[in-house]
C-alpha cells in the first residue's frame, strides 16, 4: 500500500532520458497515482486521463526534481496540481466531474470489486460516500495518511499546507468518516 | 501520561508521527492503561478497514496507459516554456513568477518615490534660483545688529593662508580637485533624471519580458488594447524627451517624462499581474 520510493538509480537514469527507466518508475507508481487522482476526482476515465498527464508532466520536468529520494512525494505533488487545474477548468466550464453528483457517484462505487473481496460492497459503496463527503482538503490528507502512508512532513510537501493544519484536516476526516461507517460496522 | 493526554496522540502513534520517547510513554499507558488500550484497538480496526477498502478498489492502470504516455512524450509538441528555452529565453521564466513581480513591483514603487523626490527637488530649486535672482536684483542689505556680518576670519570654511601663516599654523595645501569643474545644480539634476529614466527603462524590460511570457494566456482582446495604450504612452514618452532636448532645463517637460515613464509602468504591471 505504502509508496516504497524507487531507486533513486532508476530516477537518474529516467532524469538523462532514459525511457525504460521512467517505464519502470510508471510501473511502481502508476496504481498508487491512478487512485489517488480515482480519490480525489471519482471518475475513472477523467482519473486516467489526469494520471496520463501526471507522468507526462512528469517526465518533462525530472530536470527540475532536485531530490531524487523523495521522487514520490514530487510525483504525488504533480498529480495533485494535475487534479486541481482539472478541477478548476471543469468549473470554468461549468460540466463539473461529479464530486457533488451523488448519483453518478453511486454508478461509479460499485463496479470496481473484484470477486472474494474481504469488505462487502455495501461496505465499500459507504466508505466511497464518505471520502466523496469530505472536503478536498480533509479527503487529500485522508488519502495520503491512510491509503498512501505518507508522513506528514511530505503531505506537506505535497498540498503546500502546514503540518498543524493537516493534524487537523486529518483527525476530523476519520471523525466524520468514523460517523459514517461506524453504525454499519455496529450493526454487523 | 494521562489518558487525555494519549488519546489526544493515539493517531499520531500508530502512524509513526511520534518522537521514540513519546511513543515510549504511550506504549507503558497502553499497557496499564484498558480504555485507552481499547481506544487504540478501535482506531487499529478502523485503519484496517481504510486499508483494505484501498487495496480492493485501487485501480491498476491499463497497460494502454503506458503507450498512451509514451506515444504523448514522442507525438506531443513540448511545452511552450521548453520552446522558449530553446531558443534562449527559459533563463527568463523565473520572471512570470509572482514572486518576481512582487519584487518588481516594490522596485517600481522605490522608483516612483525616487522620481517624485526628484520632481520636488527640481521644484524647490527652480523656487530658489527664482528667490535668489529677486534677492539679487535688490539693493544689498547692510549690516545691522540683528544680521551682522561676521569677519573673514570667523568663517572657518574659507581658509586664508596669510592669516593662517601669521598665527603660526600650517596653511592646509590647496585640495586637487577630482574633477576639473565641479557639478552644476542643472548637471546634477540632468543625472538623477538619467538614472530615473534608466531605472525605468529596466523595470519597463522586466515587465516586458514577464508579459511575453503570459502572451498566450491573456485574452487577445486586452493584448489589443494594451498595446494601444502603450503606443499613446510611448508616444507621451517621446515627445517628452524631444521638448527636454530643446529645453533641458524645463521642469514641466521632466516632470511629464517621468509622469508618462510611471504611467507605462503602471499599465505594464496591471497586466503582468492579471
Amino acid at each position: 500500500m505504502s509508496c516504497v520510493e524507487i531507486a533513486p538509480g532508476v530516477v537518474a537514469r529516467a532524469k538523462s532520458g532514459d525511457e525504460e527507466a521512467f517505464h519502470l518508475i510508471f510501473n511502481r507508481y502508476g496504481r498508487p497515482v491512478l487512485s489517488f487522482i480515482n480519490n480525489q476526482v471519482h471518475n475513472r476515465e477523467l482519473a486516467e486521463e489526469l494520471a496520463q498527464e501526471t507522468f507526462v508532466r512528469a517526465y518533462r520536468n525530472l530536470g527540475g526534481l532536485r531530490d531524487e529520494l523523495r521522487f514520490s512525494t514530487w510525483l504525488f505533488g504533480i498529480a495533485r496540481n494535475v487534479v486541481r487545474e482539472s478541477a478548476r477548468e471543469a468549473r470554468k466550464e461549468k460540466m463539473k466531474v461529479g464530486l457533488d453528483e451523488p448519483e453518478s457517484q453511486q454508478l461509479e462505487s460499485i463496479g470496481v470489486l473484484p470477486e472474494g473481496a474481504m469488505l462487502d460492497r455495501e461496505l465499500v459503496g459507504m466508505i466511497e460516500n464518505a471520502l466523496l463527503a469530505l472536503d478536498d482538503d480533509k479527503r487529500i490528507v485522508f488519502s495520503l495518511k491512510i491509503f498512501h502512508e505518507k508522513s506528514y512532513e511530505e503531505i506537506s510537501a505535497i498540498t503546500g499546507h502546514s503540518i498543524g493544519k493537516l493534524k487537523t484536516d486529518l483527525h476530523r476526516a476519520r471523525a466524520e468518516m468514523r460517523k459514517r461507517i461506524m453504525p454499519y460496522l455496529a450493526a454487523q | 501520561m494521562n489518558c487525555q493526554n494519549c488519546q489526544a496522540e493515539l493517531e499520531d502513534f500508530l502512524y509513526g508521527e511520534l518522537k521514540p520517547s513519546r511513543a515510549s510513554q504511550i506504549r507503558a499507558h497502553l499497557i496499564v492503561c484498558s480504555s485507552c488500550s481499547a481506544a487504540r484497538d478501535e482506531l487499529e480496526h478502523e485503519h484496517e478497514i481504510f486499508t483494505q477498502y484501498y487495496e480492493q478498489t485501487a485501480l491498476e492502470p491499463a497497460p494502454e496507459m503506458w503507450e498512451a504516455i509514451r506515444s504523448r512524450l514522442h507525438t506531443e509538441p513540448l511545452p511552450q516554456k521548453r520552446i522558449n528555452f530553446r531558443l534562449g529565453w527559459g533563463k527568463f521564466v523565473w520572471l512570470s513568477r509572482p514572486a518576481v513581480i512582487r519584487q518588481t513591483a516594490f522596485a517600481l514603487l522605490i522608483i516612483l518615490l525616487t522620481a517624485t523626490a526628484t520632481t520636488f527637488i527640481l521644484r524647490r530649486d527652480t523656487d530658489k534660483d527664482r528667490n535668489a535672482k529677486v534677492v539679487r536684483d535688490e539693493p544689498p542689505v547692510s549690516p545691522s545688529p540683528a544680521n551682522p556680518v561676521k569677519p573673514v576670519d570667523d568663517q572657518p570654511n574659507q581658509a586664508n593662508p596669510a592669516l593662517t601663516a601669521q598665527r603660526g599654523g600650517r596653511a592646509n595645501p590647496p585640495r586637487v580637485a577630482s574633477r576639473s569643474k565641479p557639478l552644476t545644480d542643472e548637471e546634477i539634476i540632468n543625472r538623477q533624471i538619467a538614472r530615473t529614466e534608466r531605472e525605468y527603462q529596466n523595470a519597463i524590460r522586466l515587465l516586458d519580458q514577464a508579459i511575453a511570457r503570459r502572451k498566450d494566456e491573456l485574452d487577445p482582446g486586452v493584448i489589443k488594447q494594451y498595446e494601444a495604450s502603450l503606443a499613446l504612452i510611448d508616444n507621451s514618452i517621446a515627445a517628452s524627451r524631444r521638448v527636454l532636448r530643446d529645453h533641458p532645463t524645463d521642469p514641466a517637460a521632466r516632470q511629464f517624462l517621468l509622469t508618462a515613464y510611471a504611467r507605462k509602468v503602471d499599465l505594464m504591471q496591471d497586466i503582468a499581474m492579471r
